[in-house]
């Protein structure tokens, strides 16, 4: 289902001979034969592309806006496809920041999709950024172009960064293509028991080099586009020997490996409770892990971890 | 032979909504032509009686005159319906040409249908006949009703079965089974090994009166936990009983689970009608949620009842009746239950679900999650998430808390409760005794009086303010949740609510609309 709809903003058409058509889309094998453009045209930069699942767990949503918060803060565009979840998070994040944004439509820009996000893709136009199809103003939302605008994606970033992926996933073809064009793909790492995270898992079994903290994250930034962070070192380390700290709440302990629903956190509770009401002691130490910020309540009711 | 005329009354009842209101019958024999009348707007079912009543008087070997029969059912000005007058009339017509002896008929209310053989058939809501005799000082004459059966003080209930036996009038006292309480336990908590933060909501939700809704995939357990909750409710007292078993036997339903103490357990299935489900029809029948009165309405597929049938609950779910209005004036049905609502988390079911995997796009599931309950989600004080128990846990039924054991704390609660609200009103100087707090009524006063009876300390009630602000909960939403905690703490029988009750409330508090994913 879509809707016909006019933004408001700068129009523009650019074919391969323009000036401002992006380089790196012109050296893939199959390149578009004509980019349509709402906003600001200078806006196809060569950033990173964060894209995942569309049903992402809080865990996967959570990674978007922190990793994509620290790209957006150096500068660096945000390059990913509108759709639900991942992908508009990684949007909105870059607005939150006031970072530079790109969305690939898998429509003609006059039938943006999905209608939900009509207004985030205008407010991206308002600020500078801009909505980018391949395909003419007035094209429906086909299945098979999806796939294709995937490929754009991957195309003009010079790092994709699959964040959440459970297996199958559209979002492989993404991956998939930035290594058919060489380019880098990073992902993070989830449960070995959540549905959710195997795609990415797997992603990291064939070979792709995982995120595991912030630092890592970094010097991926300063290696793929130069920028220095005043928060980066030398190397990056992994800190080796310095144990984390017993928090003290066993629940919160227990959630950050993996979701778990309440009734299963309840042996625990039974476990550890002493002399207290099991139930009163779970209530109170899954509130206060909430209240920490690295557990949240997931959309199927387990709570689960969340990246901070 | 057949020019006897005389005149005779008696008298009988019709059913009005959850009662019967007293009717009498008056027959005029008088010299005309043969025909016989029914005046006093009778229903169709009553008109027909009259080749009833003509074949059942000529079978039993009395003289159907061949004169001017009139009957009327006085008042003249209320619809009457239902087969029960039958036999009033009949026997009427037999006193007045003098076929049988008066002398007693005029201490009872006489109600039967009659076969085309004379034998006496019964018709539903024998208990409210018998009710309407007690206010009327009369005893009861009808056939034999085995499963309506309610022994009513101070009022003799007589069974006949055939016209034949108005010439001895050697009535038969009806058979009352004894009922002992508790005798029933149909469906027990300990069917059910897992679940245990279930059975501790319907627990919480049993004692403070909370509405409850579930959400969890096909197979989850819903239906089964729900099926338990009559089981932990107190039994019914024995002005419950009487209450309860009257509308249940207008609808022509057995009332010995009802006399055995056992709470009603009514699930109308999501394509009930309003009609079906507030009551209404003609003649006026109780609906699903009077069926349900003193025990659980369950609605299950909340996401599947019509919009429209979901804002029927709302008067009956604030006011704890429902006022049908027809042209022939209003009538009011009881209708207090306990609520439990259910649904699937998206539109195949198993959003969540670790053994199948959930095909729905994330729009769809959006929209389903957005739909679900509308005006009847605004009752719901608890919010629960069922999972699917492991093999091997299934395996282990038999082995969960009892329900006796559930209900022993939700009794306690509930008198901690009554004992609380006691003290509590008689420092008031308005008489509110029997304002049931109920979180549909947001008004200030009912916040105020929330807020004061909760008792909460300074510390505690800064740590309730800091996550009512980060979860950004809405005053309804702050209402429910203090609701929930003031239930919890009388069930520890404690004065003040303390930091752990208002965290286990909050652990139970609905999803509202603001509500992300992320924690900010």
């Amino acid at each position: 289902m879509s809707t016909y709809y006019k933004f408001r903003g700068e129009k523009s058409i650019l074919v391969p001979e323009d000036k401002l058509f992006p380089q790196s889309l012109l050296e893939i094998p199959k390149p578009p034969k004509c980019l349509y453009i709402y906003g600001n045209p200078n806006a196809l930069e060569e950033g990173i592309s964060i894209v995942g699942a569309r049903c992402a767990s809080p865990y996967g949503l959570s990674a978007v806006k922190h990793f994509g918060s620290i790209a957006s803060k150096l500068g660096i565009c945000i390059i990913s496809g509108g759709a639900y979840g991942c992908d508009i998070e990684a949007h909105k994040t870059a607005l939150y920041n006031h970072g530079k944004t790109v969305v690939f439509l898998g429509s003609g820009c006059n039938m943006p999709h999905p209608v939900k996000h009509i207004k985030i893709y205008q407010e991206i136009i308002d600020r500078g950024g801009a909505i980018v199809s391949e395909f003419p103003w007035d094209m429906p939302p086909l299945k098979s172009q999806f796939i294709l605008r995937n490929r754009l994606i991957a195309a003009l970033a010079k790092v994709t960064f699959v964040v959440e992926a459970g297996l199958p996933s559209g979002t492989f073809s993404t991956a998939n293509y930035a290594i058919e064009y060489g380019k880098e793909v990073r992902t993070i790492p989830g449960s070995i028991n959540f549905s959710g995270a195997m795609g990415c898992n797997k992603l990291i079994f064939d070979g792709a080099t995982p995120i595991i903290n912030d630092e890592i994250f970094l010097y991926l930034l300063n290696k793929t586009f130069g920028v220095k962070s005043s928060l980066l070192n030398k190397k990056p380390k992994v800190q080796y020997g310095k144990k984390l700290g017993f928090s003290g709440n066993p629940i919160l302990e227990a959630l950050m490996a993996e979701p778990m629903s309440a009734e299963a956190l309840l042996n625990i509770a039974k476990q550890k409770c002493k002399k207290e009401n099991p139930y009163s002691w779970l209530s109170k130490m899954l509130i206060e892990a909430e209240n920490s910020g690295k557990i949240c309540k997931y959309k199927d009711g387990r709570y689960g971890p969340v990246v901070s | 032979m057949g020019h006897k005329t005389g005149k005779f009354s008696l008298l009988s009842a019709t059913l009005r909504g959850v009662e019967a209101y007293p009717v009498t019958v008056e027959v005029s024999v008088s010299a005309g032509i043969p025909c016989m009348s029914i005046v006093g707007m009778p229903d169709t079912s009553i008109q027909e009686s009259k080749e009833r009543i003509r074949s059942a008087i000529k079978s039993c070997g009395f003289q159907m005159p061949a004169n001017r029969i009139v009957a009327n059912l006085a008042p003249g000005s209320i619809k009457k319906s239902g087969s029960g007058f039958d036999l009033s009339i009949a026997v009427c017509i037999l006193a007045a040409t003098g076929q049988i002896p008066l002398d007693n008929l005029n201490d009872m209310l006489i109600v039967g249908e009659l076969s085309l053989d004379g034998t006496i058939r019964s018709v539903p809501g024998i208990l409210a006949f018998g009710l309407c005799a007690q206010k009327n000082n009369k005893s009861l004459l009808s056939p034999p009703a085995c499963d309506q059966c309610v022994e009513i003080k101070g009022t003799k209930q007589l069974n006949v079965l055939n016209l034949k036996d108005f010439v001895d009038q050697n009535f038969k006292c009806a058979n009352f089974k004894s009922y002992q309480n508790n005798n029933v336990e149909f469906f027990d908590f300990s069917d059910i090994s897992g679940h245990d933060i279930a059975k501790r909501a319907l627990t919480i939700a049993a004692c403070g009166n909370h509405g409850i809704f579930m959400i969890g995939s096909p197979g989850s357990g819903k239906t089964m936990l729900a099926k338990r909750m009559p089981s932990i409710l107190p039994p019914l007292t024995e002005k419950e009983k009487i209450e309860t078993a009257v509308i249940h036997s207008i609808a022509g339903s057995d009332v010995s689970p009802i006399l055995q103490g056992l709470r009603p357990f009514r699930a109308p299935h999501h394509s009930a009608t309003l009609a079906g489900l507030i009551g209404g029809g003609t003649p006026m029948r109780p609906g699903e949620v009077s069926l349900a009165h003193n025990g659980v309405l369950y609605l299950d597929e909340l996401s599947e009842f019509a919009s429209h049938v979901l804002q029927g609950i709302r008067q009956p779910m604030e006011s704890g009746s429902v006022d049908i209005t027809r042209a022939d004036g209003s009538l009011k049905f009881p209708a207090r239950f306990s609520l439990i609502a259910s649904s699937n988390p998206c539109p195949c079911g198993y959003y969540g679900d670790r053994e199948h995997t959930c095909q729905c796009s994330p729009s769809k599931i959006l929209k389903y999650q957005q739909k679900i309950g509308g005006p009847v989600l605004d009752r719901i004080d608890m919010h629960l998430n069922i999972f699917r128990l492991g093999p091997s846990e299934v395996l282990h039924t038999g082995s969960g808390v009892s329900s006796k054991a559930l209900r022993d704390v939700v009794m306690k609660g509930k008198e901690y409760r009554h004992w609380r609200e006691n003290k509590e009103n008689s420092k008031l100087c308005n008489n509110e005794v029997n304002n049931k707090l109920n979180t549909s009524n947001v008004s200030k006063g009912n916040m105020e009086r929330l807020v004061e009876s909760c008792n909460l300390q300074n510390t505690d009630m800064k740590l309730f303010e800091q996550i009512a602000k980060k979860n950004k909960m809405s005053g309804r939403g702050i209402m429910r949740v203090l609701s929930v905690a003031r239930t919890i703490a009388d069930i520890n029988q404690s004065r003040c609510v303390s930091y752990s009750h208002l965290c286990e409330a909050i652990t139970f508090r609905v999803k509202e609309k603001s509500d992300s994913a992320i924690v900010i």
